[in-house]
């Protein structure tokens, strides 16, 4: 293998990696605020979805992938209606939001499947840094929506540490009631937290269908929500380390997808057991974590899927 | 709220639940200008309406009744299992295993399929549970990783070795007749009464035996459990082994009841199952009725195909009705005597 192509395979990775971490990082800002939303899967099905359908409702890719930001941000506000206010169990509502999307997204979704979006996000390179030798075709030759993760990694580690509203969010995960003491609304923090996190979720689904595959198919997120979940879990709540993690699991696919051209040792693997990497990958990780945290304290907010009740302060 | 007495409350918010799912349901029929009446009318005919379609209804509650209650032992110890569909695809293979591959004399066969079904879909439990406890591994993520990996093994093995020679569709072989499971009547097989002494079974262990004492410990706090000397490893273990055998008995019934072939099962009755144990509270014979449920629902999804309906509408009403059950009966139960409010463990 030369350079060429392991560098070209590393950038189609970034751009497989994306999903991953715009749906992961809003994750973890749900978990920071104390809320366990399994339902991103759900969400990203109907983000997928809506991107496909708006985008060629309206003509415009632009109007697509916002309409699927705020088809998440709908469903977030249902997951948030669900936890946070009826208090309902964060583990059972995540499944009910999972088999929601997935019905309603197939139910919809049903007219447009295999139909091609004319209309794609194309990759737009950064002028000066995308000459730097193999760094920049790798990371700076993407398209809009991948700089856009690049980002929100920032941006959501700038939120988190050194503002504020930031703070009071992690404080909901962590101890509701002190931020409640000090005057923040707990509920308000964990509606918005819930609602950026389907956002992101949404916005994730969307980048599959209209910027990734360019088409809709039934069930396309394919475990990729719940590769997320385990993502944040991987990265210990922290946004900066789901970088690695992200692109690992990018490599991962694109692995999967160029097994069978690459050869050699990979065509003796069947595809359905070189499927199976991530998962397994993702298992492993989760269990090195383990060791590491059961010495350490690990990362989890100390709130986490503990519904908050006022009255009990 | 307070008024209506509490024998009354969580029936009621079920059947109120269901009735504003199947509204939410029929404005998504109006939105897309579907015939509400004739959906509906479908869907009964089609489930309960006849005998036959009740029987049809009652083969489809038969792996939802096992998924449901693998669910139901292992969140009773708040251990949260959601690998019901692995344990259960691994219970299909495990069958497939030992019917494709050896001969054996009649009743030895069936037992043989039936152990290595359950024995499948245990290790296959055993895997989360071993990670939980020794390592600290989040259940939810391993037990639903290995869903995946689960499936595609299956599907390496129906797309590939095991495929019928000269079968265009991915199914091994027809297993032999020894492999196959005792049918009652013209669809059911022995399942459905397997599911009712199971259940039963259940009840009880859970309600009077000192093991099922020790799981309820184990579900309430982990600290208490440790003062009344009760090993949580040790529970922990047991109910992912339970969990993992039961749900393997969905599995053996679809390709060894119903189908009498190893493929890739629908999927889904895993995450039902979960579901499902979720409406009943976790309570072994409640399971069993939801399930049927449930049945009725998923026939009800196939008869809209004849009746050239979308039948993925059923998906929808079945998330409905999950998502208003969720509401109300959480409603329901926070009205209730606060009794057992345990804060959740998080280990």
């Amino acid at each position: 293998m030369n350079m060429t192509v392991l560098i070209s395979m590393l950038a189609t990775s970034v751009a497989a990696a994306s999903p991953l971490l715009l749906a992961a990082l809003g994750e973890l800002v749900v978990e920071r605020s104390g809320v366990l939303n399994l339902g991103i899967e759900g969400i990203m099905l109907v983000g997928a979805l809506t991107a496909v359908a708006a985008t060629l409702g309206s003509g415009s890719v632009v109007i697509g992938i916002l309409c699927a930001i705020v088809a998440g941000m709908l469903l977030g506000l249902l997951f948030a209606l669900l936890t946070v206010t009826i208090r309902a169990d964060h583990v059972v509502a995540g499944l009910a939001m999972v088999l929601f999307g997935d019905g309603l997204s197939s139910f919809a979704g049903h007219g447009l499947v295999a139909i091609d979006v004319p209309q794609s996000v194309h990759a737009l390179p950064i002028p000066l840094v995308s000459d730097i030798p193999a760094l920049g075709p790798i990371f700076f030759n993407q398209n809009v929506l991948v700089y856009l993760s690049y980002i929100m990694v920032a941006v959501v580690w700038y939120f988190l540490y050194r503002t504020r509203p930031g703070l009071a969010l992690r404080a909901a995960g962590e101890k509701p009631s002190a931020v409640d003491v000090v005057g923040w609304n707990v509920f308000r923090i964990r509606y918005l937290a819930v609602m950026f996190g389907a956002g992101m979720a949404g916005l994730a689904g969307a980048f599959l269908s209209v910027a990734y595959l360019s088409s809709w198919a039934e069930g396309m997120i394919a475990g990729r929500g719940w590769v997320a979940l385990a993502l944040v879990i991987f990265a210990g709540w922290h946004p900066i380390k789901l970088l690695g993690g992200a692109y690992l699991f990018g490599f991962a696919y694109i692995l999967i997808a160029e097994s069978q051209v690459l050869g050699g040792v990979f065509y003796l693997i069947s595809t359905y057991v070189m499927q199976m990497f991530p998962y397994l990958m993702a298992i492993i990780v989760l269990a090195v974590m383990g060791r590491r945290a059961m010495k350490r304290r690990a990362g989890a907010p100390e709130a986490l899927a503990l519904p908050y009740v006022r009255e009990e302060r | 709220m307070m008024a209506i007495p509490i024998w009354l409350r969580m029936p009621g918010a079920f059947v109120l639940s269901v009735l504003l799912g199947l509204a939410a349901s029929s404005l998504v029929l109006v939105a897309v200008h579907a015939p509400v009446l004739e959906t509906f009318r479908a869907i009964y005919d089609g489930a309960v309406g006849s005998w036959s379609a009740l029987e049809s209804s009652l083969v489809f509650a038969e792996p939802i009744a096992f998924t449901g209650l693998a669910a139901a032992i292992a969140f009773r110890a708040r251990v949260w299992n959601i690998g019901g569909e692995g344990q259960m695809v691994m219970g299909a293979f495990g069958a497939g295993l030992v019917a494709l591959n050896t001969s054996l004399p009649p009743p030895l066969m069936l037992l043989a399929v039936a152990g290595c079904g359950i024995a499948c879909g245990a290790i296959w439990a055993f895997i989360p549970a071993a990670l939980k406890v020794w390592l600290g591994v989040n259940e939810v993520l391993s037990s639903l990783m290995l869903n995946y990996v689960a499936i595609l093994w299956v599907q390496s093995l129906v797309y590939g070795p095991w495929r019928e020679p000269g079968g265009g569709w991915p199914y091994s072989a027809f297993f032999p007749d020894e492999a196959r499971l005792p049918s009652i009547g013209s669809e059911l097989d022995i399942c459905i009464i397997a599911a009712t002494l199971v259940a039963l079974a259940l009840s009880v262990l859970l309600r009077f035996s000192r093991w099922g004492f020790e799981i309820t410990v184990v579900g309430h706090s982990h600290e208490a459990a440790r003062y009344a000397a009760i090993s949580v490893t040790r529970v922990t273990i047991a109910v992912m082994l339970l969990s993992g055998a039961l749900a393997g008995i969905a599995g053996i019934q679809q390709v060894s009841g119903t189908a009498g072939r190893l493929y890739v099962l629908t999927p889904g009755y895993g995450y039902l199952g979960i579901l499902v144990s979720w409406l009943a509270g976790h309570d072994p014979v409640l399971v069993l009725v939801m399930s049927v449920f449930y049945g009725i629902l998923i026939q009800g999804g196939s008869a809209l195909q004849i009746a050239q309906i979308d039948p993925s509408l059923v998906r929808i009403m079945q998330a409905a009705i999950i998502l208003f059950a969720l509401a109300g009966l959480t409603l329901a139960r926070r009205f209730r005597p606060r009794a057992r409010l345990a804060k959740v463990d998080r280990a």
